[in-house]
């Protein structure tokens, strides 16, 4: 066959988590002299995005977006692309069901490899391939040989997409028929150990790199996906906007009565997080002693105030002392200071803890 | 960084701009970010109440 491009004329995208697989996928087609850029998706529901957004001033080691270290590390240019709006279809009617938890995964990774083949490089020249760190049977739902046959099917990929990491247990590619990658060079990894990732990482002098105990999207996790199904029924309709998906992933979240929750921080880096919706929710603090910040998400009544401000003292410094004065502002600027008593420990039921 | 991106690609080559943002991820992410597309971080100033400005000239040529 001959060749319409010659080796090394052809340009990919890359998936880019910030995650070893992408890295390594990358790596692999990037030696064979394919041009590739990368490309990380925002959902809203990263953990990356969580991590970076609430991450603490003090602590000595400071957050990195990974996508960006993983790309800067394999010398490429990425992409980084705001998919919220379009991600909420996906999310609310995910064609393929949800995995253990809110998690559309398989719809996820459709939706994601169509919407990187459909993006033109830097330079406003279509891909040839897309890349995808995914490996056979290394997730248990998602990463199935045959779930990945429905994702390079139904994103209208089909042989454009090469998992370099497990492609000698596939079918070929078009870029490995082309001649723009070697097969040989490809890897065939299967199965839920990391040993193969991780022995070539360390032959391309990967010492550094972001291992995720829990996966890289919240709505994998049991506690996330509770909260989300919470303001689901509270709201009485199924849809999300922006804030609310972030706030979910910040602080307790208590909810006393249908007509309100209670969002309380845990440290000073969601202190800090949560004070940038002032303008935006009822907010309370605690006056005259350290104490957490907490934004009411509802319509509460006179006496739900009390109930709020109570919690707040509760989880305050001077949850001891008789009496906290909590203040309380509004988003249209009034204030008002409550006297209250804390809550013992016995009085705060587990069912007003959404999620944890 | 999704804001900063975008704008910057509607920006005419050597252009500067203001970037103002609360997280101090910036101080890693911004500059790796400029490397990667020929931008550079001119200057940056932290306030006091830990808002942290950075002034960005874009890449002067495609890069």
């Amino acid at each position: 066959m001959v060749s319409v491009n010659s080796p090394n004329t052809a340009t990919a995208i890359a998936l880019i988590s910030g995650g070893l697989d992408s890295l390594l996928a990358t790596k692999v087609v990037l030696d064979q002299g394919v041009e590739v850029e990368g490309v990380n998706f925002f959902t809203g529901f990263c953990v990356e995005g969580h991590t970076h957004a609430i991450r603490r001033r003090k602590q000595e080691k400071i957050k990195r977006n990974n996508a960006l270290w993983v790309a800067e590390q394999l010398g490429i240019k990425l992409h980084i692309v705001d998919i919220v709006q379009e991600y909420k279809d996906i999310v609310l009617n995910p064609r393929h069901g949800y995995g253990k938890n809110l998690n559309p995964c398989l719809d996820c990774k459709i939706f994601m490899v169509e919407r990187a083949l459909s993006m033109v490089s830097f330079d406003n020249h279509p891909f040839d391939f897309a890349i995808s760190g995914e490996v056979i049977g290394q997730r248990p739902k998602s990463q199935k040989r045959e779930k990945m046959e429905i994702i390079s099917r139904e994103s209208g990929a089909h042989d454009k997409l090469l998992r370099p990491l497990s492609a000698k247990c596939l079918p070929m590619t078009l870029p490995e028929r082309e001649g723009w990658v070697k097969r040989d060079y490809l890897h065939d990894f299967a199965g839920r150990s990391r040993k193969p990732q991780m022995e070539l990482a360390a032959q391309y002098g990967f010492t550094d790199y972001a291992q995720p105990a829990g996966g890289c999207c919240f709505l994998t996790d049991q506690n996330y996906a509770n909260k989300l199904q919470d303001l689901w029924t509270t709201r009485g309709k199924r849809d999300y906007e922006l804030d609310d998906i972030m706030l979910l992933k910040v602080g307790r979240h208590l909810r006393p009565n249908q007509r309100f929750k209670l969002i309380m921080a845990r440290d000073e880096g969601e202190n800090n997080f949560l004070k940038g919706y002032r303008q935006q929710f009822t907010y309370l603090d605690v006056v005259d002693h350290k104490g957490p910040i907490a934004l009411i998400d509802g319509a509460p009544t006179e006496v739900d105030l009390q109930v709020a401000s109570r919690l707040v003292a509760r989880y305050s410094q001077k949850r001891d002392n008789p009496t906290v004065r909590v203040q309380v502002r509004f988003p249209h600027g009034e204030e008002r200071e409550f006297q209250v008593k804390p809550f013992a420990s016995h009085e705060i039921p587990d069912f007003w803890h959404i999620g944890n | 960084m999704i804001r900063a991106q975008d704008f910057a690609k509607k920006l005419a080559p050597g252009t500067k701009f203001l970037l103002i943002a609360s997280d101090p991820g910036v101080y890693h992410d911004i500059p790796v970010w400029c490397r990667m597309h020929g931008h550079e971080v001119v200057r940056t100033k932290e306030s006091s109440d830990c808002v942290i400005h950075l002034w960005i000239q874009t890449a002067k040529m495609s890069k």
